[in-house]
């Protein structure tokens, strides 16, 4: 029986950190795609149509926050989740003003992500 | 009569000029000292920004170290033991371990900013003792040393380790940039009191954009566990404190690029 | 260099409750917000919120005694130390670390202009009025709502960024909680180097009120 697996697309420049996401999020069962820029990120996220996005925020090329703009201008629906190294007030405004679903410090708890994860996929449930 | 009225307008116009010498003087104060306050703002502002990205460079390898470590656990708790994925995770632990050291490393560099030790140095010997310490690398990498040194060049007065530093910076960055080999040329010259020192390498160049930020703290085009981008502003900082100066010029992508350190000459015993 | 002077920063999300509450301290004679049926999923995340920040704030290691706490909606009115403890009783999180804090010997300080406190109650009161006729004409108001509370927001902050500067005293280390929405780190960051303490900010379950 073919499972619709979770699409997880994490966008972030720091390979290890794609790698470890694609490992905690693979043992819950999620089909985890990674890029390491936003260019790579929005062309991934046309092509594959994520259920959930991890974004970094300070990444080489384009910012997080442009990614996002960007990503927002053709899809409104996809459930953003802001995992970065380098938060201050005005990255969050502008995380704020762009509907992100979380915003979050690095280093995290691979729990707690894992629970906001969860708790992001049974919320979509409830919107669809 | 006409010599009493010369001497009085004389006085009125001395006294006028020692007004406006002394409004002159309060202006003068009053620009200084919001001079004083918006460097002492733009201070704050940079360190702001060097603070709050020295804490990316380190949340980072953190993320890392913490997560992968959790995941170890997490996996030995519920015998998922594959010890080969066991050793993978350990490895990226401790690679970011080692990252973390350096950001620190850096860090303390930056932030300690040691008093200049200046001594009469020959530059063309400090180019060589630096391109010693980096030989290993050059050679492993199949780069091409090329040295066009300036004969009989004036000494300069300079702290010799932290200009080695300089130096070991901006080789360190050309190899980086040459990672399938090629070559660096390095020229000294001398040019209206000052030495100069070029290295130009043969390597994946600068883009335009970046040209202007490559010495800013943090600033990094090349992946996060190849280096933090502390080490070009270090050394911008280095060459200040000489009366020195570092440029970096690149014609663009694949290009190539050249560093060029200048240092004032040594004149009388005194930098000019 | 002179002194350098750090500040901690902490971005912070509050549920409708909260905000409710921390408006309605100054209007004694108001009846409380109207139960929201998701606030316990409020609650619970922003608890996980608070907890994550309380720890931050203890791994900082900074001496209590030197912390001078700043807080989103604390009138300046010289009872502020009772207003924290009422709001802490109500489950307010964000009050009850205050009050851990201040247990240990930091120090609690006026923050806002009650005018302006007062007028931004007025503004989201006419907002959620319009709520209880539908959510259109809801919508229809959010407009007018961002746009008058963009012009105050910069009010309080210019004032709060002023009240900092004048009560903060030598040695002392200003510790902010303020609302995601304010834009006081452009006042402060020419003064102050800004250390952010940031955890989780869980929009999506506290449902900012711009997102409906």
């Amino acid at each position: 029986m073919a499972m619709n697996k979770t699409k997880i697309l994490v966008i972030d420049d720091e390979i290890d950190l794609c790698e470890l996401f694609k490992k905690i999020l693979g043992l819950e069962g999620y089909a985890v795609l990674t890029a390491q820029n936003g260019y790579d990120g929005i062309k991934i996220n046309e092509k594959s149509d994520p259920d959930i996005i991890i974004l970094d925020l300070k990444m080489p090329k384009i910012s997080g926050i442009e990614t996002l703009r960007r990503i927002r201008k053709k899809d409104s629906g996809v459930i953003v989740i802001i995992i970065t190294g380098y938060g201050d007030a005005e990255t969050i405004r502008d995380a704020a003003e762009l509907n992100v679903y979380e915003y979050m410090a690095k280093p995290f708890n691979n729990e707690t992500v894992i629970k906001i994860i969860k708790e992001a996929v049974a919320s979509k449930g409830k919107d669809d | 009569m006409q010599q009493i009225r010369l001497f009085k307008e004389n006085q009125r116009l001395i006294d006028e000029l020692q007004l406006s010498s002394h409004k002159l003087e309060k202006t003068i104060n009053e620009l200084k000292k919001a001079q004083e306050q918006l460097v002492q703002a733009g201070k704050m502002y940079a360190l702001g920004q060097l603070s709050a990205g020295a804490a990316h460079e380190i949340n980072n390898p953190l993320a890392g170290i913490i997560g992968f470590t959790e995941a170890i656990l997490s996996d030995l708790k519920n015998q998922r033991t594959i010890p080969d994925e066991i050793a993978h995770d350990m490895e990226i632990v401790l690679k970011n371990a080692e990252r973390c050291k350096s950001i620190i490393g850096n860090l303390l560099t930056f932030a300690r900013a040691r008093e200049l030790q200046r001594q009469e140095s020959d530059i063309n010997s400090l180019i060589d003792d630096a391109l010693a310490l980096v030989e290993y690398k050059t050679r492993f990498q199949n780069i091409e040393v090329v040295k066009r040194y300036g004969e009989n060049l004036d000494k300069v007065n300079i702290d010799g380790d932290q200009m080695t530093h300089v130096f070991i910076n901006i080789i360190t960055n050309a190899q980086n940039a040459m990672p399938d080999g090629g070559e660096l040329l390095v020229r000294t010259w001398s040019e209206n009191n000052f030495a100069l020192i070029e290295f130009k390498d043969t390597g994946i160049g600068i883009e335009k954009e970046s040209l202007l930020k490559v010495f800013d703290p943090f600033f990094t085009t090349r992946q996060p566990s190849q280096g933090v981008g502390l080490g070009l502003s270090i050394s911008y900082s280095i060459m200040r404190r000489h009366e020195g100066s570092i440029e970096a010029k690149s014609d663009g992508k694949n290009k190539g690029a050249s560093f060029i350190v200048k240092i004032p000459h040594l004149t009388a015993g005194r930098p000019v | 260099m002179t002194n350098i002077r750090y500040l901690i920063y902490v971005p912070v999300l509050h549920t409708q409750k909260e905000t409710g509450e921390i408006l309605l301290s100054l209007k004694a004679d108001e009846a409380p917000p109207p139960a929201d049926t998701s606030l316990a999923e409020q609650e619970k995340s922003v608890k996980e919120m608070w907890d994550g920040i309380h720890e931050k704030i203890q791994n900082t290691n900074i001496s209590c005694p030197t912390i001078r706490i700043y807080q989103d909606g604390m009138p300046v009115c010289g009872k502020e130390k009772e207003i924290a403890g009422k709001l802490a009783q109500k489950s307010s999180r964000n009050h009850q670390l205050i009050l851990d804090l201040l247990k240990k010997g930091a120090n609690l300080e006026g923050t806002e202009d009650p005018d302006l406190l007062i007028e931004e109650y007025d503004n989201l009161s006419h907002l959620i009025s319009k709520a209880s006729v539908s959510i259109q004409s809801y919508r229809d108001s959010l407009n007018e709502y961002k746009e008058k509370g963009a012009k105050l927001m910069k009010q309080r902050d210019a004032f709060i960024a002023e009240r900092i500067k004048s009560t903060l005293k030598e040695g002392e280390t200003p510790l902010l909680f303020m609302g995601v929405r304010h834009e006081l780190e452009k006042l402060l960051q020419s003064s102050f180097v800004i250390n952010y303490i940031i955890y989780r900010l869980p929009f999506k379950k506290v449902r900012d009120i711009y997102n409906v």
